[in-house]
C-alpha cells in the first residue's frame, strides 16, 4: 500500500508540475514566458485560436510576374491559379501566410502624407514568407522564372450579421519585388 | 481524502479506455497522413515551398526542426511515420517503441510544416505523446504506473484545453453576440463547399449553433469530472467531434474534438 501511494504521489507531482505550466503557456497571464518555454516546441498549448474573434473578411495573396519579353500579366491568385481548390492543404497553407500578413497589415500598416507606408511590412519575415511561397510554386508547376514579381492582398469583408448581404472588396498592393 | 486520490489514480491503470485509445488516436494521425499524400512535395523535401526563419536553437527545437535545417531527408521521417504508427497500434509491451518513434517523426513533420495540420494535429499529438508507454493488462507494476499516468494527463489535457477556450471564448464579443460561427463559415478555406455556400442564409441557425458551443465548452469543464454528468458530457463532445469532421476542410479539427472524449469513455461506469 506504501508503494502505491508513493508512486501515486510521485505522479501527482509530475502532473502538477506539467499542467502547471502548460496553463501559464496557455493563458494570457503574467508569467505565461515561463510555460512557453517549457511548451516549445513538444507541448504546445494553442487553444486560444479556438476561443478568440474570426477574421471580419476573408483575404487571400494575389501575385502578378515580368518578364524580359512580356509585359506585367494579369492579377492571378497565389494558390488557386495552380488547380488547387480551396479545401486543398496548400490553400490551408496560403492561409496561414495570410494570417500572418493579415496581423502585419493591423499593426504595422500606416500612412503618411498621404502615401500607405507598407516598408515595415515589406521588410518583415512575413512578407518573405509570401513571396517564396509564390515564387516556388510558380516553380514546382514548371513556370518559367520571372524577373520581377509583385503581390496584393485581395480582401472581402464579411458583412455584419444584421447587414444585408453585399460584397466590398479591397486591395492592398505591395511594391514589385526584383528587377526595377 | 488524499489517500482516496492516490487510490482512485492507481485505479487508472486498467481503465478500458487504455484498451482502445491507442489504436484511435494512432489511426487518426495515419488518416491525416494520407489525406497529406498527394501534395506532400509542396511541404516537405527539397522543392517545399515554405519559407523558414527566426527559429530557435537548442538540442530539443533542432532535433524537432530537423527538416527544415535538412530537407532532403524528409522521404525517411515522411514514410516512416505511418509504418511506425501502425507498429504501434498492437497492444504489446515493446510497442511503447514504435509509439515514440512514430510520435516524434510526426512532431517533425508537423514542426515542418504547421499550416498544413492546425491545431487539431498538435492535441492528437500530445495525445500520442500520453499514450506512449501505455500497456494495457499488464502485469508489470512500472507499466501500470505509466497507464494511470497517461489516463489521468490526458483527463487533465481535456480539462484545460475545454477551460483555456471557455475563457477566451468569455472574452470574444462574437462569441457571446453568437456571431462566431457566421465568421467561421465565411472562411471558404476552413469550412466544406455547401457550408460556405450556406454562409450568408440561415443566420439563425449560425447563431443558435454559436451559443449551444458557448454554453456546452463552458458546462463541460466541470460536467466531465463528476460522474453523473460525465456521460452525457462524453456524448456532447462525439457528437460536436462528428459534426466538426463533416464540416471541416481539415479533419485534423473534428479528429482532435473526438479524441477530448475518449480518456473518459469507460464502458464499466455505464454497464457494471
Amino acid at each position: 500500500m506504501k508503494k502505491t501511494l508513493l508512486a501515486a504521489f510521485i505522479g501527482g507531482i509530475i502532473l502538477t508540475i506539467h499542467f502547471t505550466l502548460c496553463a501559464l503557456s496557455a493563458l494570457p497571464v503574467e508569467h505565461s514566458a515561463i510555460g512557453d518555454r517549457y511548451t516549445q516546441p513538444i507541448f504546445q498549448q494553442p487553444w486560444e485560436k479556438l476561443g478568440s474573434d474570426l477574421p471580419g473578411n476573408t483575404m487571400n495573396l494575389e501575385f502578378r510576374r515580368k518578364t524580359k519579353t512580356s509585359n506585367w500579366s494579369e492579377w492571378h491568385d497565389a494558390t488557386s491559379t495552380y488547380s488547387y481548390e480551396s479545401s486543398s492543404q496548400a490553400e490551408r497553407v496560403e492561409q496561414s501566410i495570410v494570417d500572418e500578413l493579415r496581423w502585419q497589415l493591423t499593426h504595422n500598416l500606416y500612412s503618411e502624407n498621404g502615401k500607405t507606408e507598407l516598408q515595415s511590412i515589406t521588410e518583415s519575415s512575413t512578407y518573405s514568407k509570401a513571396l517564396y511561397y509564390v515564387i516556388r510554386l510558380g516553380q514546382q508547376n514548371d513556370e518559367s522564372p520571372a524577373d520581377s514579381i509583385q503581390l496584393r492582398a485581395a480582401i472581402e469583408f464579411i458583412p455584419e450579421m444584421s447587414a444585408a448581404a453585399t460584397r466590398q472588396l479591397s486591395y492592398i498592393t505591395f511594391p514589385p519585388y526584383g528587377a526595377p | 481524502m488524499i489517500k482516496r486520490l492516490f487510490l482512485y489514480f492507481d485505479g487508472f491503470s486498467a481503465h478500458r479506455a487504455l484498451r482502445f485509445m491507442p489504436r484511435i488516436v494512432q489511426g487518426f494521425l495515419i488518416v491525416l497522413w494520407i489525406t497529406t499524400i498527394p501534395e506532400h512535395s509542396l511541404f516537405w523535401g527539397n522543392e517545399n515551398v515554405l519559407f523558414r526563419f527566426g527559429l530557435p536553437d537548442s538540442l530539443i527545437d533542432n532535433a524537432v526542426l530537423r527538416l527544415y535545417y535538412q530537407p532532403e531527408i524528409y522521404a525517411w521521417i515522411y514514410f516512416s511515420h505511418p509504418l511506425l504508427l501502425l507498429a504501434g497500434l498492437r497492444n504489446a509491451s515493446i510497442s511503447w517503441l514504435p509509439r515514440l518513434l512514430g510520435w516524434f517523426t510526426g512532431m517533425m513533420l508537423y514542426q515542418a510544416a504547421p499550416g498544413v495540420f492546425g491545431w487539431g494535429a498538435v492535441l492528437l499529438l500530445q495525445f500520442a505523446f500520453f499514450l506512449i508507454p501505455v500497456h494495457y493488462e499488464t502485469d508489470s507494476s512500472i507499466r501500470k504506473w505509466f497507464n494511470s499516468l497517461s489516463i489521468a494527463a490526458m483527463r487533465i489535457q481535456t480539462i484545460l484545453v475545454v477551460s483555456v477556450v471557455a475563457v477566451f471564448m468569455w472574452g470574444s464579443s462574437q462569441w457571446q453576440k453568437g456571431e462566431s460561427i457566421y465568421y467561421l463559415v465565411h472562411q471558404p478555406s476552413e469550412v466544406r463547399t455547401f457550408l460556405y455556400e450556406a454562409s450568408s442564409g440561415l443566420k439563425w441557425l449560425w447563431k443558435f449553433i454559436s451559443y449551444v458551443i458557448l454554453l456546452s465548452t463552458t458546462c463541460l469543464g466541470v460536467c466531465l469530472i463528476f460522474r453523473p454528468t460525465r456521460y452525457m458530457s462524453t456524448v456532447v463532445i462525439l457528437v460536436l467531434g462528428s459534426i466538426a469532421v463533416l464540416s471541416f476542410n481539415n479533419l485534423a479539427h473534428g479528429f482532435a474534438v473526438i479524441t477530448l472524449a475518449l480518456p473518459w469513455i469507460d464502458a464499466r461506469e455505464k454497464y457494471d
